[in-house]
Order: structure tokens, then C-alpha cells, then sequence
């Protein structure tokens, strides 16, 4: 099946396909991917994909290992506010998009009434100066929780006696957290950060419920500049070109990618 | 001592409150009055009403009770052919060997590339079999999409299982099929069920696909509720009520699978 996509997609890519339909489609070569590599407007979408999922991808990593290690060696074992924390995780991207929208909102929205309210500012979140920090905070309140998770998992399997030795040899705190727990959770740090990048690299639905990827094209990543080419402008062939090209850039990360997951085997 | 629990209580309960903000504010929105809605700054304490909620379910115009079924359904049938088609694969990739390498690494590999990339061939393959705007459509890409993870999770848990019982069923004359489904699966069942639920709040949540292979007969929940912001940009009140119940169903579940969360992501981070 995804053989049978990714000819089918090449195959779309070299003609001219509009609304589609396939059938008498003229054969045009590689027109399309020149169009593409030749479109500023393709370049941006990928320049603002790398900038918000690099971002997002630090953020969420520092943040994740900060709430982790604090409710590691807070709570541990506590299971009600746990899955509280993590609730954001389960909610569609979509979704949770939505309620920020609400949130976030102008006229109706709880931060922006209260900081009105208390310090007489007026802070529009998603004028164009303010909007990409507002999809990065959006992106980081989601999840942050899905580092925090997977983060925690390695923390709780570092063997405790480890750090009792630690601790009665007389290491100190910053020293445990550098010689022992850094180490434990390195690999935990590396996968989740590779998943969060591919993940966020990518994001569609929270920017589409939230700025349909405006105002203009400021806020246009990668997927949504695809779909506006294929569904809004119903131009499926240079669509499916730019997505062979996204495609032809992914297969370095998603080498990597399939080499770490193979650890586990 | 005791001081400096309450304080790591009161962090702990601040960020809490962070994290669910969104959607603590949406069910205030959702049972807020359409007058005190417009106020500012919203007020916290406000009279409840569950005009909204009333709303979405009898107003005409809005396909609510619709799109809720189609979500139903179309996450119900994909997680069940998820596990249906999945069980046996696993097994005769864990079990008996069959092409584990190549086709394992092959399916994961799918999990890092932008399913958007195949967007238009799948709209135009759908298009030409007619399977454009029908549940059918889009459970058949559900699957698609879940396969992946549901695949790589059962095989681990199968790995779990001791070999010794399977070869001393197959020493009583079970065949492969037998030894799959009265022997290994009731053993991992609460591990099938887990797969179950995420394959359940996956498609539940997807909207890309929901969102090009819809048009309004067979639309989800999901991608449905951005289609009443562009129609109905100023109703927040129904907005927050839709929004509250599409994302109640994967919450309750998620009470139940919590623990294999955790279990999933760290087996899969162990050497």
C-alpha cells in the first residue's frame, strides 16, 4: 500500500492533475518540482516548519525533563495528578486548538480579558508579530506532557539503590543528577526529542483550526502549504510534487530514525 | 519539613492548572450564557446554563448528533481491523520469523514520513473508487495509519510470551491459528485491549484525512468542529459545548490505558 502511494504520488507529480482528475492528465515532466524548488513561497513553508519544530522540540525536551525530574523526586508513584498531567496528550491536536482558540481569543478569551483587566495591556496573540509565539506556546502546552511522560518512564526505571550509593558515599545532588540520571535518561531524551521534531515539523491541524496558516502566509508550515496548493487551489500534481520533494528531504531524519528504533530489537 | 511539602503541593497544582487551562476554560465557556460570554474580563463565577449543550443536539443546522455517530463508528470499526489485521501479523513476525527485518522496519519507517505527502493520491484513489465523503473511506485509511504502532506494540508484548507454552500447544496438535488465538492473545488480552483503545483515540483524533475525504456525509467529530467556527464564527457558547463532549470519549478511556502509556514508551526504550 504505501508502495503503491508513493509511485501513485510520482506519478501525479509528473502531470498536470487539477481537482482530481487523473484520467487524460497531460504528462509534464518535472515541471512541477522546478516550480517547487523554485517557489519562494515553498521555501518559506519550509524555513518556518524548521524554525517552529526546532523550537518546540527544545522547549519541550527542557520543560519535559524539568517537570519530570520534579515530580520524580516529589511525587513519585502518585497516580491522580499524573494523569491529569498528561491529559493534554489524549485531546486531537484539532481539538485542543480549538479551546485555545477560545482561550486565546480577542474579545472572549480568559489570558487576554485578565491581562487587560490587570495591567491595562492590549494584546492581540495572533497579530503578526505575536502569532508564531503563540502557536510555539499552543505546541509546548500540548506536548510538553508527552516528554514529561516518556522522561518520567526512564527516571522511574533508574534502580534506586543506585542513587542510595550515591547518596551514602556522600555524592552531591548535582553530582547524582549529572553522573546518574543524565545518562539514564539520555536515550529517552533523544527519542521522544526525534518524535517531537518529526511530529511538529510537520503540524497541520492545530494551525489550521487556529490561523488556517495566517495572517498571509506568515504562519504557512510545510503541510498547510501543501494542502492550500492541493485542496484549496485543487492543483494536485504540483501538490504531490512538493510532497515527493518533502519526501526526498525526510528520508535523512527518518533513517535515522529507523536506526534508533531498531534498538530495540 | 512540612511547609516545604506544601509549597512543592501548590507548584505542583499550579502547573496543573496550566496544562488543563484550555479545557477548564472551554467547559466554563461551554455553560456560560451567550451575555455573560461577551463579557470582559470573563467572569469566573457566573450562573450555569446548559443552553448550549441543548442547542447542538436540536438545532437543525448543526449536524452535531451526525458527526458524533460518524466518529463513533468510523473509530470503533478501525481499531477492531486494526487489531484484526495486526494479531496475526505480529505473531508471524515475532513467532515464526516471517520477513521481521526488512517488512518490520519498513512499516515503522511509515511513522517519520508526513502522511500529508500522500494526501492528493489518496483523495484521488478514493475519487476513483468512490469511496470519497463515506465512513468506509475514511476507516480504510485509519487503519492505514494505525497499523504502524499497533504493529509494533503487539510484537513486543508477544515477545513476552514464553516460548515453552506455545511449543507445548503445538505438542498437543494446536495449529498456528489455534495457538494464536486460544493461547497467545488471551494471554496479552489486556495488552490487545490497550492497542485497542489507542488505535480508538487515534482515529478519533485524526484530521487530516477526516478533513479532505469528508464532505459533510461522513465528516468526524474532530474535523467537524472546525467547521462551526467558519459557519458559525460567533457562537462560541455551542462551539465550547461541541468541543467539551468530542473530547470526553478518548479521556474516559484514557483512565484505562494509562498504564500501558507508560509501559509502551518505556519498552520501548529499554536495551
Amino acid at each position: 500500500m504505501t508502495v503503491y502511494l508513493i509511485v501513485s504520488t510520482i506519478n501525479i507529480s509528473l502531470k498536470e492533475v487539477y481537482f482530481g482528475f487523473l484520467e487524460n492528465s497531460p504528462f509534464v515532466g518535472f515541471k512541477n518540482y522546478v516550480e517547487v524548488l523554485r517557489s519562494p513561497a515553498f521555501w518559506n513553508a519550509m524555513r518556518f516548519s524548521l524554525f517552529f519544530g526546532s523550537i518546540t522540540t527544545v522547549l519541550e525536551l527542557f520543560l519535559g525533563f524539568l517537570l519530570a525530574y520534579f515530580y520524580y523526586s516529589k511525587f513519585r508513584g502518585l497516580r491522580l495528578p499524573f494523569t491529569l498531567l498528561i491529559t493534554p496528550i489524549l485531546m486531537a491536536p484539532s481539538l485542543f486548538g480549538l479551546m485555545n482558540r477560545i482561550l486565546l481569543n480577542n474579545f472572549i478569551g480568559l489570558i487576554p480579558g485578565y491581562i487587560k483587566f490587570f495591567f491595562g495591556l492590549d494584546l492581540d496573540l495572533f497579530a503578526p508579530k505575536n502569532v508564531f509565539w503563540t502557536l510555539v506556546f499552543i505546541d509546548a502546552l500540548q506536548w510538553t506532557p508527552f516528554t514529561f511522560l516518556v522522561i518520567y518512564a526512564a527516571l522511574i526505571s533508574i534502580p534506586p539503590q543506585l542513587i542510595e550509593a550515591a547518596n551514602i558515599d556522600g555524592a552531591k545532588r548535582l553530582h547524582i543528577v549529572n553522573y546518574i540520571v543524565i545518562p539514564y535518561v539520555t536515550p529517552a531524551l533523544v527519542v521522544s526529542g526525534f518524535l517531537r521534531f518529526l511530529e511538529s515539523f510537520r503540524v497541520f491541524d492545530t494551525v489550521y483550526v487556529l490561523t488556517g496558516g495566517g495572517p498571509g502566509s506568515l504562519t504557512t508550515s510545510i503541510s498547510i502549504y501543501i494542502y492550500r496548493i492541493g485542496f484549496t487551489m485543487g492543483n494536485q500534481g504540483l501538490a504531490s510534487a512538493v510532497g515527493m520533494t518533502l519526501f526526498a528531504f525526510m528520508m535523512i531524519p527518518a533513517f535515522i530514525f529507523s536506526k534508533l528504533m531498531k534498538r530495540r530489537w | 519539613m512540612t511547609r516545604r511539602r506544601a509549597i512543592d503541593w501548590v507548584i505542583l497544582i499550579i502547573i496543573l492548572l496550566i496544562f488543563n487551562l484550555p479545557f477548564i476554560n472551554v467547559v466554563m465557556t461551554s455553560l456560560k450564557p451567550n451575555a455573560v460570554i461577551s463579557k470582559s474580563p470573563p467572569p469566573i463565577l457566573f450562573k450555569p446554563t446548559i443552553i448550549h449543550y441543548r442547542d447542538i443536539f436540536t438545532s437543525p443546522t448543526f449536524l452535531f448528533s451526525k458527526f458524533l455517530l460518524n466518529s463513533l463508528i468510523i473509530a470503533l470499526v478501525s481499531a477492531a481491523l486494526t487489531i484484526l489485521i495486526c494479531l496475526p501479523a505480529a505473531y508471524s513476525i515475532v513467532k515464526i520469523g516471517v520477513g521481521s527485518r526488512i517488512l518490520f522496519s519498513f512499516v515503522t519507517n511509515l511513522r517519520a514520513i508526513p502522511l500529508i505527502v500522500f494526501a492528493s493520491s489518496v483523495y484521488i484513489l478514493f475519487k476513483q473508487l468512490n469511496l470519497v465523503d463515506t465512513r468506509t473511506g475514511i476507516i480504510v485509511i485509519h487503519i492505514l495509519v494505525n497499523v504502524p504502532i499497533a504493529l509494533s506494540l503487539l510484537s513486543s508484548f508477544m515477545q513476552d510470551v514464553p516460548k515453552e507454552i506455545e511449543e507445548s500447544a503445538r505438542l498437543d496438535g494446536a495449529s498456528e491459528l489455534q495457538v494464536l488465538f486460544r493461547i497467545v492473545t488471551p494471554m496479552i488480552s489486556s495488552s490487545v485491549a490497550a492497542v485497542f483503545i489507542l488505535s480508538f483515540i487515534y482515529s478519533w483524533n485524526e484530521f487530516l484525512f477526516a478533513l479532505i475525504l469528508s464532505i459533510k456525509k461522513a465528516t468526524t467529530l474532530t474535523a467537524g468542529a472546525s467547521l462551526f467556527v467558519t459557519a458559525w464564527g460567533v457562537q462560541w457558547g455551542r462551539i465550547a459545548a461541541a468541543t467539551t463532549l468530542a473530547v470526553i470519549p478518548p479521556f474516559v478511556f484514557a483512565f484505562y490505558v494509562q498504564k500501558y502509556l507508560v509501559e509502551a514508551f518505556s519498552g520501548g526504550l529499554k536495551e
